[in-house]
């Protein structure tokens, strides 16, 4: 067998020998051929395994980096609530709520004269889902006083959705709200594809007939006129490829695109391309996605958008910034009109349907009216707060959500009595007042929490923040704590203090002489008018009996843990500090002793909605109640008959406002601080090259203050008599405690123990000598307990 | 032979694709569709979930007991001696129905052990009515069951300085005030407290 073979064999070659040279050209460019068509498809597998690869990674993985997403404060609604219309139509103005006659979707809104009724669009918070409905809510002298449910029943408290007011941008400065294919509206998809690639659903990820029209149309007019990619190549190339023009892009891009087609589905791919797509530029935030293109150019979801809207967008594509509607209304106008009228070709729309919204205007929001980049200053400090905890990466990438307190509500009242009271200094004192600069601090002061900032005289410029960066000398604002420690140290507010000319040696360099405001000395006045009248001799006398370590321990406990230098002239404000570091020291005093972290972020969660922290309600009581009762008395006769008595003709009494002025060495900080009870703010005023300033705390910051009060729904001041409190009629000429009847008698709190010497008549300066000072410090209660 | 004629075709047919993809390429006067596709290195790895530095004061996740309620060592802040005059009686405010509603859903979720969302739902009270006891009390129960006890106390105490004058909630704070103490360890605290909710 196997001879007969070999035999067999060796016949054959024998006999085809010239032919067999022949062949063996053949044969060898054969299987030269074959070799490189093997090493070629050997290559090209191991590129499509790599492409494939490469796109399965990125596609699958986390396509994008998604910005934190920042939101204000959800606004409460319930019966009781102080809210006017005005006040709820800003806030669903900035949550892009369209005023309709009937709201029959979510996201509309009709205002009648007292009542509104909102389509609300439901949200998912941290402890329960609001859910989307149509409420009315009731009016009645200036607040709500009802809330009911669309078959009437009562709502005993519900809440709208949160307004987004920024984002933490990673560098590229891309920024997007991702959306579900299922969420975009009627005709998107369907615009899209008409305008460009008609083909989408038909070819394999690139159309060679597309290319071949393209090039047609190109050269047919000498010039290009169309490009022949199909949503998938422009995909591939936004999404894998660099931005070069280059040929070997363009070679790449195919392939890739081919490979994309084949592993996903037509809706996976173009779901993508709806969140990746490049729709405009906002400052130096890139606007990708139509989902925040709906934000950016109408203001609201992209599930709400109409059809003429979703045509702008679809029309944009080709050209984002040459049909800018913002700042080419016509093109953008003819180019959508022109996506319509495609559309209407494709009978996709009806003829009735393209009439009509070829009709309607842009329908674009300013730019201005964006809650979004419209509070640098607050979320710069949420921004810091936020690199505590978190890593810049995560928070410019991972989607989080952060809710923070800003009450935009709020923040618009405090921006705009900023402006106007600004714009009246500079009436009242023209060039003088020139080159203002200004903060401010809002907070509640029964939760610590910071409602608004500002953060300089441009509210929307996202620059030097001096409500946390700019530490100026307090001034007078210094002197509750001086106070404090001394009423805790048992002086009592009746307590007759000497405002005699001091002069005070300090260590290295010339006695400390301070002076008056108005350089006179008062002779002996009760501690709670030394600090009315803010006068400074009687302060620093006091607050030398006291002693520098004990008032800096008290600034510290009030909640500034800032380090001071021991100088004398810290009594009368001398140390620099914050806006921001000044509320927190007004918080505490507001809040009865209790020192609460302030709060501006109130949790974070992950993209799903999970927790991640929170920062929750904390407090700390740091100052005993009676002490703090004494001094807010005090602190409200600033407002009473001190120099905050400006007030008096701004707001009504029952408000029972307390605060302080402050004005530094000539003049070049101008504060006041201050609360009801449910607003907390300070306000300084001054220059950034520190020089001095035409007016003082009470004729410049107070002014200002006032306004941003005025424009409020205040809420009294009430702080309960702690227990260990009573009153007692004093005469305030001599500290005495006086018949509660004669005409001089003032009632004022002191420590149940420490309640000044009776005189029988109606004392007055003249029966008493004001050396006597008969409380001046008046035993503590141990001594009072037993005896001295 | 076909195979290379199939392959010279395939060949033809790519150059003839190149050709045609190079003519679509963007020209001169061209509306261009503008590219800003994120650059080669910027291509994002998959990263880790949020890291957490140590040193920041977010509440944690998990519950962790903490005993060190009411050491406060520097110095006694509330004077709890009960020779004390009591602040007069005042008349109790109407509390809010929406404030009613709040604290009704978080019992609710203290129920079902969904403490944090109580937390929540009472912090949203607190916002709406700040001079209301109740919420303190409630508040201040949710930490303690959380074992949060040096909040625990301190809302409490907050609670008790604004009921100044209302001795029913005075009794219910003092008391709560008590039990936070004893868990917390602080059994001289719990009796002073306790001896002070008698007084009313």
């Amino acid at each position: 067998m196997a001879n007969s073979k070999k035999a067999g064999t060796k016949k054959t070659t024998k006999g085809r020998k010239p032919r067999k040279q022949r062949r063996s050209i053949w044969r060898a460019l054969l299987s030269l051929s074959i070799k490189l068509a093997l090493i070629f498809s050997v290559f090209a597998a191991i590129g499509l395994f790599y492409l494939d690869a490469q796109i399965r990674t990125k596609f699958e993985g986390k396509r994008w980096s998604i910005p934190a997403k920042v939101y204000a404060r959800p606004l409460d609604l319930y019966a009781g609530l102080d809210l006017s219309i005005a006040d709820l139509k800003v806030e669903l103005k900035g949550l892009g709520y369209r005023f309709v006659k009937r709201a029959r979707a979510a996201g509309e809104a009709e205002i009648g004269s007292s009542k509104v009724n909102i389509y609300t669009r439901g949200f998912e918070f941290l402890d329960g889902k609001e859910i989307s409905q149509r409420i009315s809510i009731h009016f009645f002298q200036g607040g709500v006083s009802k809330i009911t449910a669309q078959n009437g029943s009562p709502i005993s408290i519900t809440r709208l959705e949160p307004i987004l007011i920024g984002g933490i941008y990673p560098k590229n400065n891309e920024d997007r709200d991702l959306i579900r294919l299922s969420q975009a509206p009627r005709g998107l998809a369907q615009a899209l594809i008409v305008t460009e690639d008609r083909s989408y659903y038909d070819h394999f990820g690139i159309s060679p007939k597309g290319i071949a029209r393209a090039m047609w149309v190109n050269l047919r007019a000498g010039r290009f006129i169309q490009g022949g990619s199909t949503l998938t190549q422009q995909l591939i190339k936004n999404f894998y490829l660099t931005s070069e023009r280059t040929l070997i892009r363009k070679l790449i891009e195919m392939p890739m695109a081919m490979v994309l087609d084949f592993r996903y589905s037509k809706d996976e791919i173009l779901e993508a391309y709806l969140n990746e797509v490049y729709l405009g530029q906002g400052g130096s935030r890139a606007i990708h996605g139509f989902g925040l293109a709906a934000q950016y150019y109408f203001g609201r979801p992209i599930a709400e958008l109409q059809l003429h809207q979703v045509a702008l967008l679809a029309a944009m594509v080709k050209g984002p910034s040459y049909y800018n509607p913002r700042r080419r209304p016509k093109a953008a106008l003819s180019r959508r009109n022109l996506v319509l009228k495609m559309m209407f070709n494709d009978a996709l729309i009806t003829a009735k349907e393209y009439k009509y919204y070829k009709g309607l205007p842009l329908g674009i929001v300013k730019q201005k009216s964006l809650h979004k980049g419209a509070y640098p200053a607050y979320l710069d400090l949420v921004r810091r707060k936020l690199k505590e905890s978190y890593n810049e990466e995560d928070l410019s990438s991972e989607g989080l959500r952060i809710f923070t307190s800003l009450n935009p509500i709020s923040q618009a009242k405090s921006e705009k009595a900023l402006r106007q009271g600004i714009a009246a200094l500079k009436k009242k004192y023209a060039k003088k007042a020139n080159n203002l600069q200004a903060s401010m601090v809002v907070t509640d002061p029964q939760t610590g929490e910071v409602i608004s900032i500002i953060g300089g005289t441009s509210t929307r410029y996202q620059g030097f923040n001096r409500a946390t960066d700019a530490i100026r000398q307090v001034g007078s604002l210094i002197k509750p704590a001086v106070y404090l420690s001394a009423l805790q140290q048992g002086y009592t507010l009746a307590s007759m203090l000497d405002d005699s000319p001091v002069s005070i040696d300090a260590q290295g360099s010339k006695p400390w002489r301070p002076r008056n405001f108005d350089k006179k000395s008062h002779g002996s006045v009760p501690l709670y008018l030394a600090l009315a009248k803010s006068y400074n001799l009687s302060t620093a006398r006091v607050g030398m009996s006291v002693g520098l370590d004990s008032v800096i321990d008290t600034v510290h406990k009030l909640g500034v843990p800032r380090e001071m230098p021991k100088y004398p002239s810290l009594l009368l404000g001398a140390q620099g500090m914050t806006a921001l570091e000044v509320a927190t020291m007004y918080q505490t005093i507001a809040a009865n002793g209790f020192l609460m972290p302030m709060r501006a972020i109130r949790a974070v969660t992950d993209k799903d909605g999970n927790e991640l922290s929170r920062y929750p309600f904390k407090i700390n009581q740091v100052i005993d109640s009676q002490s703090i009762y004494q001094l807010q008395y005090a602190m409200h006769q600033v407002v009473k008959q001190g120099t905050a008595r400006y007030l008096n003709s701004k707001i009504p009494s029952q408000m029972n406002l307390a605060g302080k002025t402050g004005t530094t060495n000539n003049q070049r900080d101008s504060w006041f601080a201050g609360f009801s009870g449910n607003r907390l703010a300070v306000v300084w005023l001054g220059r950034d090259d520190n020089s001095s300033l035409p007016f003082t705390g009470s004729s410049g910051a107070l002014r200002v203050w006032s306004r941003y009060m005025q424009s409020e729904a205040l809420q009294p001041f009430e702080s309960v008599v702690p227990e260990g409190i009573e009153f007692s009629a004093v005469d305030p000429a001599s500290g005495y405690a006086i018949d509660p009847s004669c005409d001089n008698a003032l009632r004022m709190p002191f420590r149940s123990n420490a309640i000044p010497n009776f005189v029988s008549n109606c004392g007055g300066s003249g029966t008493v000598p004001s050396t006597a000072k008969p409380v001046k410090k008046s035993s503590n209660w141990l001594e009072r307990l037993f005896g001295d | 032979m076909s195979r290379i004629y199939r392959t010279s075709r395939l060949l033809t047919a790519i150059s003839a694709l190149l050709v045609l993809a190079g003519c679509s390429v963007s020209g001169v006067n061209s509306v261009s569709i503008e590219d800003r596709s994120i650059t080669g290195n910027s291509i994002n790895k998959p990263s880790a979930v949020v890291n957490q530095s140590e040193q920041v004061e977010v509440t944690a996740l998990d519950i962790r007991p903490s005993f060190k309620a009411s050491t406060n060592a520097q110095e006694v802040i509330n004077t709890e001696v009960s020779s004390q005059p009591k602040a007069p009686e005042i008349a109790q405010t109407v509390q809010k129905p929406a404030t009613i509603a709040l604290l009704n859903t978080a019992s609710y979720q203290t129920n079902n052990g969904r403490l944090r969302a109580a937390q929540s739902s009472l912090e949203r009270a607190l916002r709406i009515s700040p001079k209301d006891p109740e919420v303190y009390l409630s508040l201040g129960e949710v930490h303690r069951r959380l074992g949060e006890f040096v909040q625990s106390e301190q809302i409490t105490l907050k609670g008790i300085a604004v009921a100044a004058g209302q001795s029913t909630k005075l009794r219910k704070l003092w008391t709560a005030l008590a039990k936070i103490r004893s868990e917390a360890g602080d059994t001289v605290g719990a009796n002073k407290a306790f001896q002070k909710s008698q007084s009313y």
